[in-house]
């Protein structure tokens, strides 16, 4: 739930990157870190195992700058997409205010995004919340791996695999080149902003 | 398609997959292309090429093997503890907050850290004896048991907590290594020393703000519990039973047959005013109710109870 002080004018918001382990969440990251320096706020913290698998989470501050007289900053973390980390997984979950479920477009990890959108739902609901309700954008994510001869799954194949009763925004990306990177980090913060201005609404 | 070239295709999958780190996946490939080739005869060094693939095969499972054997939770750097600390305690008040932090870095299996904010609380009225069982917790997680046995052996000789208390940390505390198999007695020096008896210091809600009173909250993941039981025949004692699962607030025991006894006072609809809840990094207590109470019908468990709880508060 986020953070807003209103003498202080400023919201604290939480978006995490979910999904598959191997999937990009971290490479998402990354490319914000080193692409959006402006709205960085602060180092990215990232706790890696072997081959570079997250552990924890990687932590990634950043301001929005002014929004209507407040000052609005959103903290974006990755869970580790690894079976075996679920109690952090978990753990990272609490208190989000927006998701990015970021799918793996590889044909042979199909199975492993639909365990892992699951695997969500299952945790946002043991946290009281409700996956058809939390602000969530999907990204399909290593578009770019058709042309290396990858077996792919089509947009429409994942939409209807993974979004088929969700019906949220879904976008195309390759993290590792940047593409729809920013697009999605967009999308999901305007759906995120908006589902906290309704919540300060009925709260006030 | 041609044996050959399927078999050509599934060895550049399976290098693109290892290139992806996607190891299992390429492990699979492998052995599909090794497989294929067993079942071709009129393959000129086919011996060599499967023991080329099977080479292959050796070196991505030790890639997978390294990663499964990695360190769970190595030590982090203090200022990634820092943030852990900052960022998963959700509590609002003074005293909870910096409690949360400790148990976040528990959590995260930073036992060391974790050890010495939950010290840093000891002197806190309101979150002592929480602080304190959650200290006998991380030297179980870090099977430092003569350690724990001996910081213990210190609260009693510096007075810290009331005998009650002490003598509450002391069940707390035998009960988990009882539990373990480890055969270590923990004992209160004082000459005084009470019967066990439920104290009145204010426990701590380890699971996060009450603010939302309409939300259901996150339950850790319980190992076990001890039911306090009102009536039966063990009425007043606390009675430990395994979780056999965990669904959110949902917990399900099983109860031996033997036990029916007891089982006859935990019908459907009984509250339990007085668990303690056991998960790997804390200790909290609340309430639940049972909700259903079965006599197993089939299956090697047969004539034992399955118990659902709810839980209701914590």
């Amino acid at each position: 739930m986020a953070t807003i002080n209103l003498k202080k004018k400023e919201i604290e918001a939480k978006i995490v990157y979910y999904g598959p382990g191997r999937g990009g969440k971290t490479t998402n990251l990354e490319y914000i870190y080193k692409t959006y320096k402006k709205q960085v706020a602060g180092d990215m913290v990232s706790i890696t195992t072997e081959g570079d698998r997250t552990l924890f989470f990687d932590f990634l501050p950043i301001g929005l700058g002014k929004i209507r007289g407040f000052d609005v900053r959103v903290a974006l973390y990755t869970v580790p997409g690894q079976v075996q980390y679920s109690s952090t997984r978990k753990l990272v979950l609490k208190e989000v205010d927006g998701l990015v479920f970021v799918a793996d477009s590889l044909q042979v990890r199909r199975e492993k995004n639909m365990i892992s959108l699951k695997d969500m739902a299952q945790n946002l609901k043991d946290y009281g919340l409700n996956v058809f309700k939390v602000p969530l954008v999907f990204q399909y994510n290593k578009r770019d791996l058709a042309e290396e001869g990858f077996p792919i799954l089509t947009v429409e194949q994942l939409d209807k695999d993974l979004n088929r009763q969700l019906k949220v925004p879904s976008l195309p990306a390759s993290a590792l080149k940047g593409d729809g990177v920013g697009a999605t980090l967009k999308e999901c913060l305007k759906l995120t902003l908006k589902s906290l201005k309704s919540q300060f609404q009925e709260g006030s | 398609m041609n044996v050959a070239v399927k078999i050509k295709t599934l060895l550049q999958e399976a290098e693109l997959y290892r290139s992806q780190g996607l190891l299992q996946e390429a492990i699979g490939k492998y052995r599909a292309a090794a497989d294929i080739l067993q079942k071709v005869d009129k393959v000129k060094n086919r011996d060599a090429y499967l023991e080329g693939i099977a080479r292959k095969i050796r070196a991505v499972e030790k890639e997978l093997d390294a990663f499964l054997h990695a360190p769970a939770a190595p030590e982090m750097t203090a200022a990634v503890q820092d943030l852990i600390k900052e960022k998963f305690a959700f509590a609002k008040d003074a005293d909870s907050q910096p409690l949360e932090g400790a148990i976040a870095l528990a959590k995260f299996g930073q036992y060391g850290r974790a050890l010495e904010e939950f010290r840093s609380l000891l002197s806190k009225e309101s979150v002592k004896v929480a602080a304190a069982k959650n200290i006998i917790r991380c030297h179980i997680s870090r099977e430092s048991f003569d350690e724990g046995i001996e910081e213990f052996r210190r609260w009693d000789a510096d007075g810290l907590f009331s005998l009650q208390q002490l003598e509450n940390l002391r069940v707390f505390f035998q009960g988990v290594l009882d539990k373990r198999g480890i055969e270590k007695t923990v004992e209160i020096a004082q000459s005084d020393a009470v019967s066990f008896q439920e104290i009145d210091a204010p426990e701590l809600d380890l699971q996060l703000d009450q603010g939302d009173a309409g939300q259901e909250e996150e339950l850790l993941d319980i190992s076990s519990i001890g039911v306090l039981m009102e009536d039966g025949p063990q009425a007043g004692e606390r009675v430990e039973f395994d979780v056999s699962f965990q669904s959110g607030k949902e917990i399900s025991l099983l109860i031996p047959s033997r036990e029916k006894g007891m089982i006859e006072h935990l019908r459907a609809g009984t509250k339990l005013n007085d668990i303690e809840f056991y998960s790997p990094f804390a200790m909290f207590q609340g309430a639940g109710i049972v909700t259903s109470n079965t006599k197993i019908a089939t299956g090697p468990k047969r004539g034992d109870f399955s118990l659902d709880i709810k839980v209701t508060s914590t």
